[in-house]
């Protein structure tokens, strides 16, 4: 049964070259050598044997030394600065709760709004969609959202309407692939149908266009994205802007 | 200090009454996972894993159910110190069993071993024993065990592979392959990766994690995530 002369790291070696097109796949637990000075992202951290993977994935790496490991959560852990789509539960005094799918609902404070003062109060109820920003995120505090900069604009920020718009969850890599420069899913859908979307980065995309039957075609085009390179995209698009310019 | 967040874990037969077997079951995979999930990121959360058992096994459900919670934690992407891989070996005479079948190990004497492995670093995490064994089939037995664990690991590696088979080599990298059509827009691209990956998980649940072969059968665990 047992090859006698295998030992256990043969097994591992054989299982590390058979990465289908050379991706670089990581278990937790894996150690990449990496030199002192190098920037580590998500899924990464030092340890005295290196650099320790915490999250399995592809391991990628961007010139001159940031290391990252891309995984395919479902889970959003929040980060300061990120933009996200928040439900608001609950109206607490002077501030809001926003469930925006962390470990904790998120506050909002109603002075956090372009042009809001105590006596002019925004306009939020609940069940709103709202667009802000993380201010506070680390794992030991709530989060805190703001909808305006730091110049107390809102820049895009605040409330989502909800009449003819579409609220959707789509996987945090998802998200992160849709908002990339490099990805041409947007150019290619803005270049035929005319609409407006927001997306949270902790998965929940919210899109409107002139009729729910755009909005559903931009809705599909994002869901559908997940697992495509550029070539499919781009045949993707062109399907389905056809087919929503069919039947107008 | 706050207490690790691995919690709220259930072992439940779905079609028998639950038994003081399945709550030791679910202590040792409790214990188990609590070590290499990295709770001190998530403070104050907890850690739900749920796993539904089709069919049954006594010796192999232990191995069975460890193996398939690293597999559903591997697919939530939540941070892992190590992966933990459970086997388990019957000494047979001179000879040492991994993960038999019942009808493998009818001339045994009952003793058997149930040893996870940190997969990373080959060091033992959790091991628990079963009826007469002697010292030294319990030393060959965690030898063998420590082997098969790398293989588990293989098996982790391919459904994790399977996982990110649609990845772009390159992020946004220009068309590829010639070979590559591009799917129509109403079928799902990831569709197939997602299925293998199933499968994956469906095999990997058995515990019975053979070399020589890729395919597994009863009993298995169902994961339900």
């Amino acid at each position: 049964m047992w090859n006698a002369t295998e030992t256990p790291s043969d097994i591992l070696q054989h299982s590390k070259m058979a990465s289908p097109e050379g991706l670089e796949f990581v278990l937790p637990g894996d150690v990449i050598e990496a030199e002192d000075d190098v920037d580590l992202g998500p899924g990464l951290r030092r340890d005295p044997r290196g650099c320790v993977v915490l999250q399995p994935g592809v391991h990628r790496f961007r010139a001159p030394r940031t290391h990252w490991v891309d995984t395919h959560c479902r889970r959003y852990v929040p980060v300061r600065g990120q933009c996200v789509i928040g439900t608001v539960t609950a109206r607490a005094g002077d501030f809001f709760r926003v469930d925006i799918g962390a470990h904790e609902p998120a506050v909002l404070s109603y002075l956090s709004f372009e042009g809001a003062t105590k006596k002019n109060r925004p306009n939020v109820q609940v069940g709103d969609l709202v667009l802000a920003r993380l201010l506070v995120a680390n794992k030991d505090m709530e989060p805190e959202l703001v909808c305006v900069n730091s110049k107390g604009r809102a820049e895009g920020l605040g409330v989502l309407a909800a009449e003819g718009a579409l609220d959707f969850r789509v996987p945090l890599h998802v998200c992160r692939k849709v908002l990339s420069p490099l990805c041409g899913l947007l150019g290619r859908l803005g270049s035929e149908l005319r609409f407006e979307m927001a997306v949270g980065m902790n998965g929940r995309v919210w899109a409107r266009s002139d009729s729910l039957r755009y909005t559903a075609a931009v809705a599909a085009a994002i869901c559908a994205c997940e697992h495509m390179d550029e070539q499919q995209i781009a045949a993707m698009c062109r399907d389905i802007t056809a087919a929503a310019h069919q039947n107008r | 200090m706050n207490v690790p967040g691995v919690c709220g874990q259930v072992v439940r037969l779905l079609f028998a009454v639950d038994r003081v077997e399945d709550r030791r079951v679910e202590q040792l995979v409790r214990s188990t996972l609590e070590q290499c999930v990295f709770a001190a990121l998530h403070p104050r959360t907890a850690v739900s894993v749920v796993l539904n058992v089709l069919e049954t096994d006594d010796l192999l459900l232990l191995s069975t159910c460890v193996n398939a919670a690293v597999l559903a934690l591997l697919d939530s992407s939540l941070s892992m110190k190590y992966l933990p891989a459970a086997v388990t070996c019957v000494p047979v005479g001179d000879r040492v069993l991994v993960n038999p079948l019942p009808s493998e190990r009818q001339g045994s004497s009952g003793g058997s071993v149930t040893a996870v492995y940190d997969t990373g670093s080959e060091r033992l995490v959790a091991c628990r024993t079963a009826g007469q064994l002697s010292a030294e089939q319990l030393t060959s037995c965690l030898r063998e065990a420590r082997r098969a664990a790398a293989l588990v690991r293989q098996l982790y590696r391919r459904a994790v592979a399977a996982k990110f088979s649609k990845e772009p080599r390159d992020p946004w990298a220009g068309p590829s392959r010639a070979e590559d059509m591009p799917p129509s827009w109403r079928r799902l691209g990831g569709q197939q990766a997602e299925e293998q990956s199933h499968r994956e998980k469906e095999i990997a649940c058995c515990g019975l994690v053979r070399y020589e072969q890729s395919t597994v059968s009863i009993p298995f665990v169902r994961v339900v995530l």
